[in-house]
Formats: C-alpha cells, structure tokens, sequence
C-alpha cells in the first residue's frame, strides 16, 4: 500500500468507518506506523466527522446541505463579470487545440485509438502520477482533477516536458469543458518520450478561478 | 505525574477526533474514554518495554491499539445473546445524560464553511453520506445516481479542504510528541 492507493481509494474514510477488509487493514496500520503525518490525517478526519455530527445533532447541518454555496467576495465578482460578459454577448465557449492538434479535447479530433486512460489527481508522493508509454500509434487520454473549481467548467491545460536536455512546452489548450468535474484531453503519443512532465490546468480566462492553477508532476515510462 | 493524568491529558490535546470517533461508534462516553485511556496506557508501556521502537510511531500505536480494543468490544456486544442486537445498532445507543461531546466552536466555523463552499446540494449530500452516515461508495452513487468519478471529485476535494484546515488549526507534527516526552520521561 502506498500513499497514492491510500488517496484513491479512500483508506483513511473507511478505515475509521471500519469498513477495510483485513488484508486492506493490516496494510494501511504498517503504512501509517511508517508514516506518522498519515495519523495526523486521519485525526483530522475523526475531528471533521465529530463536527458533522455535532451539527446534524444540532439540526444546522441539513439547512447547510439545501443552503446556496458559500461564495467568498472575489468570486463574487468574478461572477458578476462573467454575468456582464455573457449580457453583452461576448461570452463563447471555444475547443482550441494546438496548431498540430497534439492535445485535444475530443479523442475524434486525433483519429487515433486510445492506448491508454490514466486519471491526474493530487498525491503526497513526488509525483502525481506515473505510468508506462502505450504502443506507437495511439492516444493517451488524461482524466485531471483539479484543485479547485471553476465557474463555468472551463479549464485551460498545458504539458511541459521538465527534462534539463529538451525541456519546454509539448502541448496547450485554452479552453476545455469540464464533464462531472473531470476535465479530460486526449494526447497523441508521438509527441511525448519517456521522462518527467508538468502538466498545468488552469480556469479558462472569463472564468471565476482564471487566476488559479493546479500543477501535477507526471512521470512516463 | 500519574498515569491516569498523563493519559488525561495526551488524550484531550491529541486524540479529540478519536475519541469522539468512539463515543459515536459505542454509544457511551465513559466506556469509549476507559478504551482509549487503555490504548494510551498499552502504548506508553509497550513504549517503555522498547516495543515501539521510534517515538514519533506512538501516535500511531494508540490509534491502531484504540481501533482494535473497539473492534473487541464491539465482537464481545454482538457475541451477547441477551442483547439481541448486531454491531451495526451499537451507534444508535444515545449517549447519557450530562455527558454530552465537548464542542470545538473553531471547528464548527470551519466545517460550516468548507460545506458550505461545496457547490451544489448533491456534493454536500454525499459528503455528509459518507464521512457521517459512513454509507459506502457504491450505495451512495447508487442511490443519487452518480458516476464514481464525480464522487471521487466531491470526496477529493473535500479531503484537500480538510487538510487546509487541519494545517489552519496549527495541528502540527511537534503537537504529539512534546507531551509524549514528558510522559516517557
């Protein structure tokens, strides 16, 4: 077990709600004895779980759960910009791929199968995400979850390639719909060899997150 | 010191998430703290026997001796004919009068908010279904029709907001060990 099994698979939630498998257990107990931050983690969670329940006792928490979301003022007026930029017409939704179309949107638009699906998220480990190049000729398709949320769900996405000897920008797009919260582009292979990538996702200008940014540090083998 | 202080304290200061955990879980306040003063104490002793090697893996000993004794009472409840009820009605016991759960009013303020910065209804559903109701992935999705990626999504982000306010409330690494010395000293 590792800190990325731990994240994707909830551990730590089920762990506390006891509904490990014992193999699942065993594992988790000799991880988090090896890595004491993961205690303080889970603390944090018996501590979240504790102040649910001292608000469900008290009755707030259902009106918080049917309440509007919670916007702090900059968001605010974000959205009133927003709301001004749709009123005079100037709000448009645009899928710009790059000139050689190396990362796109829409699998369609590379004519290429896909070779393999790999789900971007943050992790605690050096890297957020690693995995083996597919076969020649294929597409990788990117799954980014990012830190934050923009409204609208429109995000832009670049890769870099980190390398010290060809180091720079691989692939951009300025403008990708979000799906569920899942902002998925689709990369042909040939543009990437095996090393370390930055890949950056960013609100879409006009959004209320423009100025925010997740980076993840991806290593392909 | 006595031991019975020392536990006292180690526990107000840096177990308050599990012990609440307990009190929940078991359904009385007085059964859940002897259990977790009993993790403390077998910690503490099984650090002075050299059993736990490093001091900074104390934090964890107490959580996976606390975690364990519960599920041995939890066995002994079920295992109870008279009683005739199963482990999943244990949490339903209320608790006893004049004994309710200390509040964190810093925590609640935060918990509030980060709920309610969660975008729609439905995400605040299931984090409420999960982290309170601890009803399980598939049922949650099952039953507000969702994909499991956007539940991952809901329950990624609220993990990250946690750990913002975990590092806001200065819960920090030093926390457990600065009692801990005193304890083994």
């Amino acid at each position: 077990m590792d800190r990325e099994y731990i994240d994707r698979n909830h551990i730590v939630a089920r762990y506390l709600a006891d509904q490990l498998t014992d193999d699942e257990r065993e594992a988790f107990e000799a991880y988090y004895m090896e890595h004491p931050e993961m205690v303080r983690e889970m603390e944090a969670t018996a501590r979240f779980k504790s102040a649910l329940a001292t608000l469900a006792d008290r009755g707030e928490l259902s009106t918080l759960i049917h309440s509007h979301p919670t916007r702090r003022p900059w968001q605010w007026a974000a959205l009133a910009a927003t709301v001004a930029a749709i009123a005079i017409g100037v709000s448009y939704v645009v899928r710009t791929p790059t000139p050689r179309s190396q990362m796109v949107a829409h699998m369609e638009a590379l004519q290429l199968p896909i070779g393999r699906m790999v789900r971007i998220e943050r992790t605690r480990g050096l890297t957020d995400a690693e995995f083996e190049l597919p076969a020649a000729g294929t597409a990788i398709g990117l799954q980014i979850v990012a830190d934050f949320e923009a409204s609208p769900a429109e995000y832009r996405v670049s890769l870099l390639r980190e390398a010290q000897d060809a180091p720079g920008a691989i692939a951009k797009l300025e403008r990708v719909a979000a799906n569920d919260g899942i902002v998925t582009v689709y990369l042909d292979r040939a543009v990437v060899q095996p090393g370390v990538y930055r890949l950056s996702i960013e609100g879409a200008k006009g959004t209320d997150a423009e100025d925010q940014r997740s980076d993840f540090r991806i290593r392909l083998r | 010191m006595g031991d019975d202080a020392i536990s006292d304290e180690f526990v107000r200061r840096h177990y308050a998430g599990l012990q609440s955990l307990l009190r929940r879980k078991i359904g009385d306040p007085a059964i859940a703290a002897d259990l977790l003063n009993e993790a403390v104490a077998t910690a503490m002793s099984h650090s002075r026997d050299g059993r736990v090697e490093q001091p900074e893996r104390m934090a964890g000993y107490v959580y996976r001796v606390a975690l364990n004794l519960y599920r041995n009472h939890r066995r002994e409840f079920a295992n109870r004919p008279d009683l005739r009820a199963g482990p999943e009605d244990i949490h339903r016991i209320p608790d006893r009068d004049g004994e309710s759960e200390p509040v964190d009013l810093g925590l609640l303020q935060r918990v509030r908010t980060l709920i309610g910065e969660l975008p729609t209804p439905r995400d605040r559903e299931i984090v409420k279904r999960y982290y309170l109701d601890e009803e399980e992935k598939e049922s949650i999705c099952q039953a507000l029709e969702l994909s499991p990626l956007h539940f991952d999504r809901v329950i990624f982000r609220a993990r990250q907001r946690l750990r913002t306010l975990l590092e806001s409330k200065g819960y920090v690494k030093s926390d457990f060990f600065n009692v801990l010395l005193v304890c083994l000293a």
